[in-house]
């Protein structure tokens, strides 16, 4: 239960949730562990099995572009293959994730057995100053996974919907109207929330069931920028990146796509998630009374250590026609791990958070400080952990303790 | 604390020619689905073109996001700020089975199957405050108690 005489939550007026896309735990934040062995990084001895049998250590070279080239394969079936080793059902009943199948999963796509050592990558922190310093100075989640093994459209359900409604893959899906957005159920209850794209051209995700059916709740980034200088912000953001290059609407110039989706250049999306920080953190009536999270959306086919546990069902399965593999998948299990950090001056720096969550605890902490009990939700939704208690100093960190960037 | 430097990427980093990626070709696939529900005269007025890049892509999801934006929303009763009651418990059904998957023409959710209420297609869109009302069924079982990351007593 949400201790709400927490000061940090009674100062407590927006959340924003930013959602990035395709990169792993490891791949972005598994550095860390060097300088502190409580984040559950890389200690540089993991390795994977490649074709041809050799074990393939992870290496700290990833690069900003061009070295994740063919994008990994992240469907279902893959990375079925990449938790657990290419080991079946079939073969083992009990089979457990075992991490194995990442440079085989890699393999598969190009035949070439050097490239696919590339999928054990990861990035030292000096390469990602903004990522690697919020996750040092607030909280890093250790346990924070994908909510489906399986690709973008559905797992970025489950922090829209608490759920995928049964999809496992990029096919056009519409809701089933049982289980609400979290945007339908805040703006009923007299909130306000809004979906920020970063522009037309790149738009949102969420095309058929909210930018068709509720395209009131939408903005661009701009908006975002807008309303942050104006203290206009909506109680709930949820905000996503630029999904491509393209030349800006009013003639003014290049727009990079800043989502770090592969093979986009990771230093844009850094960028982007220093601008967004810039906007709370500088305007001293957002900075005390909001809540940040960024998070990515999955693993994006890239290699992490750390097993998915098994979770709540939820009360859907999806068939062997649509999951890839021979065998129906209960929506039982998580993805793989992503980064997800927390960020308030009421978290005290070095922060690491041990907790399972998984996305459907993005409506569900929404839900559960804004609405109170809620009942009309998925079963995941329901069972999934909330992550405000974390905002839990007594006093306000001081302005020279927070991170600025330039 | 130093304000800390972001390097950006390079000018050559940007390639809108770059053939689009597994995402954005089902982004524009989802938008395809909505514009070919469209009358020809709509659709007429919309772009055409190939998509095999990230800037063509960009111009057609533009191009359908303004249009998105810019139909007429039915207009609805002004809000009242009301405190939410809870909502009456509705009993979980049986497991959802998904049906073939990948068969573009089956593109509704199995769920939908199962109610015999309007389906949210852009011909039965309705506005929020004329949307039917789902009858709330008998009392569902208990929910398991709620998770949250307490605050832990140090």
């Amino acid at each position: 239960m949400l201790d709400r005489t927490l000061p940090g939550i009674q100062n407590l007026k927006h959340i924003v949730v930013l959602m990035m896309e395709n990169r792993s735990f490891d791949h972005m934040l598994g550095a860390l562990h060097a300088d502190n062995p409580k984040i559950d990084g890389l200690t540089g001895n993991e390795t994977n099995l490649d074709s041809t049998g050799e074990p393939v250590k992870v290496t700290p070279d990833a690069a900003f572009q061009s070295q994740l080239d063919p994008d990994p394969d992240h469907h279902f079936p893959a990375v079925d293959l990449q938790i657990f080793g290419g080991v079946t059902t079939a073969q083992n009943p009990n089979r457990k994730p075992n991490m194995q199948g990442f440079v085989q999963s890699y393999y598969n796509q190009q035949n070439n057995v050097g490239h696919s050592h590339k999928i054990v990558s990861y990035f030292t922190d000096d390469k990602l100053p903004v990522l690697t310093t919020l996750a040092k100075q607030y909280a890093v989640f250790n346990r924070w996974f994908s909510s489906i093994p399986g690709p973008t459209l559905c797992n970025r359900a489950f922090a829209h919907y608490g759920t995928s409604f049964g999809q496992v893959s990029m096919d056009v899906f519409y809701w089933n109207k049982k289980y609400k957005s979290i945007y339908e159920r805040l703006v009923a209850a007299g909130h306000s929330a809004r979906l920020y794209y970063y522009d037309q051209a790149s738009s949102s995700l969420e095309v058929v069931n909210l930018l068709q059916n509720q395209p009131e709740l939408f903005g661009t980034f701009q908006d975002f920028q807008d309303a942050c200088n104006r203290n206009k912000l909506p109680e709930y953001s949820f905000i996503e990146p630029n999904y491509t290059d393209h030349d800006a609407p009013n003639g003014t110039g290049e727009l990079i796509a800043n989502d770090q989706h592969p093979d986009h250049d990771v230093r844009a999306g850094e960028q982007f998630i220093a601008s967004v920080y810039t906007a709370i953190r500088k305007n001293p009536n957002l900075w005390p009374n909001t809540a940040m999270l960024i998070v990515y959306d999955e693993h994006g086919g890239i290699y992490d250590h750390v097993p998915p546990p098994a979770c709540e069902p939820d009360g859907f399965v999806a068939q062997p026609s649509a999951t890839g593999t021979p065998d129906p998948f209960h929506f039982d299990r998580l993805g793989v791990r992503v980064p997800a950090v927390l960020i308030s001056p009421w978290i005290a720096p070095g922060t690491v958070i041990n907790e399972v969550f998984e996305h459907a605890s993005i409506p569900g902490t929404i839900t559960d400080f804004f609405l109170g009990p809620y009942d009309a939700r998925s079963p995941r939704e329901i069972a999934a952990t909330t992550f405000l208690g974390y905002l839990d100093q007594s006093k306000m960190r001081a302005d020279s303790d927070c991170p600025t960037f330039r | 604390m130093e304000p800390i430097l972001v390097p950006g990427p390079p000018k050559e980093a940007f390639n809108k020619h770059r053939p689009i990626s597994d995402l954005v070709k089902k982004q524009v696939e989802h938008f395809k689905h909505i514009e070919e529900r469209l009358s020809p005269d709509l659709r007429a007025t919309l772009p055409q073109h190939q998509i095999a890049t990230e800037d063509e892509a960009a111009r057609y999801i533009s191009a359908m996001t303004s249009y998105l934006l810019s139909r007429p929303r039915p207009k609805r009763a002004a809000k009242k700020t009301v405190a939410i009651k809870p909502p009456v418990p509705i009993r979980p059904g049986p497991p959802l089975t998904l049906a073939a998957a990948a068969a573009p023409a089956r593109k509704k959710s199995p769920a939908k199957k199962k109610s015999a209420a309007k389906k949210e297609t852009p011909a039965a869109r309705k506005s929020l405050s004329t949307r039917a009302k789902v009858k709330p069924k008998a009392k569902e079982a208990k929910p398991k108690a709620k998770k949250s990351s307490a605050k832990r007593k140090k």
